[in-house]
């Protein structure tokens, strides 16, 4: 016969003004199998935990039913009491009488029938409950980290300096990402490069840092604490080992106009090389489809000349295994290509510019070397026109959101430009501009007040030439929509920051979530920003949204402090509400009949096949297995399995179905 | 022969009417017979949809109404504001219950599908329009100009690029002329603010103008009345000389020139800036 303790909370008012406590507890007294039940202000408190241990211990209670708020808020401090006390914690339920009952209804009479009705029927489901034990996992200290810009070096430095070692995978042949590319960064006009590249010379000479440059991530398996990650190294057609980086290659190389994807497509490189100066590692690699050996078969000029003999044409793509406990993913973001803006000159036009374009003419290491010169002629415009929220706010086009750097960027890059060519004019089109952040506000005040940037409340609708120069149509949103036009001799749009092109295909394989626009998701906006939905796979940087550099990299500490606390415990404990395929005595073994449409549906691919097989090894039954370290218990596979053979612990069909039964009695 | 519902709205009753004939004999010679959606009204164009959206949208949907009863699922709205209007009326009955329920007398009316000249001859008819071709316009350079409403709202239009279309290029390219690449193709002709605010209609009609000229044209091809009477009839206000004024053509009249058709059934007479010598020196 089960005993089990009811305790009803008040929950100051918020419970006991709607619904009389007392009653309940009252009633609950009455239910089969109750053995004690009481009411209290504060439950959760100190003394009404102590009152639950009391309990348990006086009474020899079997399980307890808290009628309190939702389990979400403090079903692990009740079950914590319970564990104290002696009792399996799985044998503590809450029934919700707040969020599901006094806060929603006004009537005290009604509301106070509902908690009683609530409670009947958590009373009923707890005395179905059975002892749960937390699951053990070990755990592999290893992190991966995947991307190589500000926010994937941050994160592996900070993994790496708590002392567990880091994979660190780029795709490029360089690490360094975006924050290569500036020229100066927002509110403190340092050089980008300038403190981005001895993070990137730490991170390769770090002791506990592997890096795997031009390798991409091909495949995920395993769960938290054991992944395995099957990584694609592409071939260089260099060998590493014997390059010295002297540079002779791409002196040689015939191949020296191709457009430089470094500059934006504004500078030209070879076909062997490294994308700038600072690269890390400091290797060249081949561009193959560029490259006239493979295109021809002949030239052959790198490998001439080369006095390491570190030039291979034959190197393959290699495929190498690494085993992780965790994976920090920073796959970042990408700027919106002009060509989705054919308002803006049919988005072809060499003297629209992108901002990371921009970037790269302020750049002292550009293909201008740092002036600003238009693409079309190499002139200095004495007209710049800068568009804000290029793509960005406009759902019209498909984002609604605000790319969040771009105010900033804009305003750094007319102070730039009024820096550089002096005399000219810098107007800047905008919405509104938004500056929160540390010194933000006073830079964009710095801009308009010390350097002359003109700012027009303005929405530029279209962009075309006129007489052989652009001209910026627009709208002055201040003055009743007048039309403005404007001519430029440069106009640079503050492109939205979007998604990277494969980002769905990068989270299909880790399996974790995405929103609409393509951002990958944290498992809760406000109060965990930087875990996924699957357990030990960490966010870091702009490919979660829009950030900033100080916010990527604070993000990325928050990762890697994520990671090492995983790292801290030899093993995981995880709750236990997971799946389970029942298993049956022979001849039957278990009534799954093996149509694995759970696998097929789980979104952890925790469901793998489990062979049953006889004593001498023959395959007797093939039946679906849930990785007790994947499953997430969600329940997907509960429902949709037909031969009714998974059934979720802590959830089971039995639980459930009591307590609905309670209800309708 | 296939059969397609015609709406020709009021303005190529009138002051298109060149659009009609030209419409006329290049549908004879694509083997399409054009039936006049019997007892029409006005498609609900500025006046109406400035002064109540609910009844402009009902003035359309009854023109579908008298369509669909009439067994033409298919409508050509040969002027791009007449398109528009049923395009909208269209979409309204396929959401807005209301229309539906105020037009319960033609069963099936959310099967009625305005098309566009664009949507017409651009979908299934390039080889045709291509093998019917016998005088191509060797190098003749096109600016096409699509205004405000043949491609826009891509709501109501459901046209992907409307900022850069290129429909019309394709249809002169197939025709042998040299469509160009200009900056003013979707630009606002000013529509019928000519007879409000004549100062502006002039401001846009010449920057459109400059544009096509800068570019090399030698000829406008548009398809859409309001735009025609705007940028053809008004060049001299604009202060363009005699000789240096753009013709201004339909597109159907330059199917119609290609098939070999005659100037006057094509209605090339009837310009304020000459057009048939524009295209005979071509020969």
């Amino acid at each position: 016969m089960s005993r089990i303790g009811v305790f009803i909370c008040h929950c100051g008012e918020n419970i006991g003004k709607t619904v009389d406590c007392a009653r309940v507890a009252a009633a609950a007294r009455q239910l089969p199998g109750v053995a004690y039940a009481q009411d209290y202000r504060y439950t959760c408190s100190e003394p009404g935990q102590a009152q639950i241990r009391e309990a348990i211990r006086e009474h020899q209670l079997t399980g307890v039913v808290v009628g309190a708020c939702s389990p979400r808020m403090h079903e692990k401090t009740f079950r914590k009491a319970c564990a104290a006390a002696g009792l399996n914690p799985y044998l503590c339920e809450i029934a919700n009488l707040r969020e599901q009952c006094s806060w929603v209804h006004p009537d005290r009479e009604q509301a106070t029938r509902k908690a009683i009705d609530l409670v009947r029927s958590i009373v009923a489901r707890v005395q179905r409950n059975t002892p749960l034990v937390p699951i053990r996992v070990p755990v592999t200290r290893r992190a991966l980290v995947i991307g190589g810009g500000i926010a994937g070096l941050q994160a592996a430095l900070d993994i790496a300096d708590g002392g567990t070692e880091v994979v660190l995978v780029e795709r490029s042949p360089s690490l360094g990402g975006h924050m290569a590319q500036l020229s100066e960064t927002f509110p403190t006009l340092d050089c980008s490069q300038c403190i981005l590249t001895p993070r990137m010379v730490e991170a390769a000479a770090h002791p506990r840092i592997r890096l795997e440059t031009y390798s991409e991530v091909e495949r995920v398996e395993g769960y938290v604490g054991n992944f395995e990650v099957t990584l694609r190294r592409k071939a260089r057609s260099v060998d590493p080992r014997k390059c010295t980086g002297c540079g002779t290659c791409w002196q040689k190389c015939p191949q020296k106009k191709l457009p430089g994807e470094f500059d934006e497509g504004l500078g030209r490189r070879t076909a062997i090389g490294i994308p700038f100066p600072q690269a890390v590692p400091n290797k060249p690699v081949i561009d193959r489809a560029n490259c006239l050996k493979f295109k021809t078969g002949r030239c052959g000029a790198c490998q001439k000349f080369c006095p390491t003999g570190a030039v291979d044409y034959t190197q393959q793509d290699e495929l190498v295994t690494e085993k992780v406990g965790a994976i920090v993913v920073a796959t970042g973001f990408q700027v919106l290509p002009k060509d989705q803006l054919p308002a803006y000159a049919d988005g072809d036009d060499p003297d629209v510019v992108t901002g990371l374009q921009f970037e790269r003419l302020a750049s002292a290491s550009g293909p201008t070397g740092g002036e600003i010169r238009r693409p079309s002629d190499g002139q200095a415009p004495q007209t710049v026109v800068f568009v804000q929220c290029a793509g960005s706010r406009d759902r019209a086009k498909g984002r609604a959101y605000c790319s969040k750097i771009c105010c900033l960027y804009t305003a750094k890059h007319a102070m730039l430009y009024r820096h550089k060519v002096p005399g000219g004019r810098a107007i800047v089109l905008c919405m509104d501009v938004r500056t929160p952040g540390k010194g933000y506000d006073e830079f964009y005040r710095r801009a308009i007040e010390q350097d002359g940037v003109i700012y027009l409340r303005s929405r530029a609708a279209r962009i075309y030439r006129e007489h052989g120069g652009l001209v910026v149509q627009a709208a002055d949103t201040l003055n009743g929509g007048e039309r403005i036009d404007l001519k430029a001799d440069l106009v640079v749009l503050a492109s939205a920051a979007v998604p990277q092109a494969d980002v769905r295909t990068v989270a299909q394989k880790l399996g974790i979530g995405y929103d609409a626009d393509g951002w990958l998701s944290e498992a809760h906006p406000k109060l965990r920003p930087v875990e996924t939905n699957t357990a030990g796979i960490f966010l870091a940087g702009a490919c979660q949204g829009p950030k900033d550099i100080p916010e990527s990299v604070a993000q990325a500490s928050a990762a890697a402090a994520k990671a090492l606390g995983l790292f801290a415990a030899t093993e995981l404990q995880r709750d236990p509400v997971v799946a389970r395929v029942n298993r049956l005595p022979p001849p039957l073994f278990s009534t799954c009949i093996g149509c694995f449409t759970c696998a097929a549906a789980c979104p952890y691919k925790a469901i793998d096949r489990e062979e049953i097989r006889d004593r001498q090894g023959a395959v007797i039954k093939r039946v679906a297995r849930v990785n007790r370290g994947l499953c997430q218990g969600c329940g997907t596979c509960v429902s949709l399995c037909r031969s009714k053979s998974i059934d979720l612990d802590g959830f089971t069909d039995e639980e459930v179905f009591s307590a609905l039964e309670a209800l309708m009695e | 022969m296939s059969v397609l519902g015609y709406y020709p709205g009021c303005s190529l009753n009138g002051s298109a009417g060149e659009y009609d004939r030209s419409l006329r004999a290049i549908a004879g010679r694509l083997d399409v017979e054009l039936r006049e959606i019997p007892d029409w009204v006005c498609c609900g164009a500025t006046s109406a949809h400035a002064i109540n959206h609910e009844a402009a949208l009902c003035l359309a949907a009854d023109t579908l109404a008298k369509a669909r009863r009439a067994g033409l699922d298919r409508v050509l709205a040969p002027c791009a504001m007449c398109y528009q209007r049923l395009a909208a009326a269209a979409l309204a009955v396929r959401h807005q219950a209301a229309i539906a329920t105020a037009l319960e007398e033609a069963p099936g009316l959310e099967q009625v599908q305005p098309v566009s000249v664009l949507g017409w001859l651009g979908n299934g008819l390039a080889a045709t329009l291509q093998a019917k071709t016998i005088r191509p316009l060797t190098g003749l350079k096109v600016a096409c100009y699509y205004g405000c409403l043949l491609v826009r709202p891509p709501q109501i239009t459901g046209v992907q690029q409307v900022e850069t279309p290129r429909q019309m290029e394709a249809i002169v390219t197939l025709l042998g002329g040299q469509p160009l690449r200009w900056t003013m193709a979707t630009e606002c002709c000013g529509a019928s603010f000519a007879l409000s605010r004549k100062e502006t209609v002039l401001r846009q009609g010449r920057r459109i103008y400059d544009a096509a000229r800068q570019a090399g044209a030698e000829v406008f091809c548009l398809a859409c009345p309001m735009c025609h009477s705007n940028l053809d009839l008004r060049q001299g206000e604009m202060g363009i000389p005699t000789g240096a004024r753009l013709p201004v053509l339909y597109l159907t009249q330059l199917i119609g020139w290609a098939m070999g058709l005659d100037a006057v059934a094509l209605g090339l007479d009837q310009h304020f800036v000459p057009a048939i010598q524009a295209l005979a020196k071509e020969k």
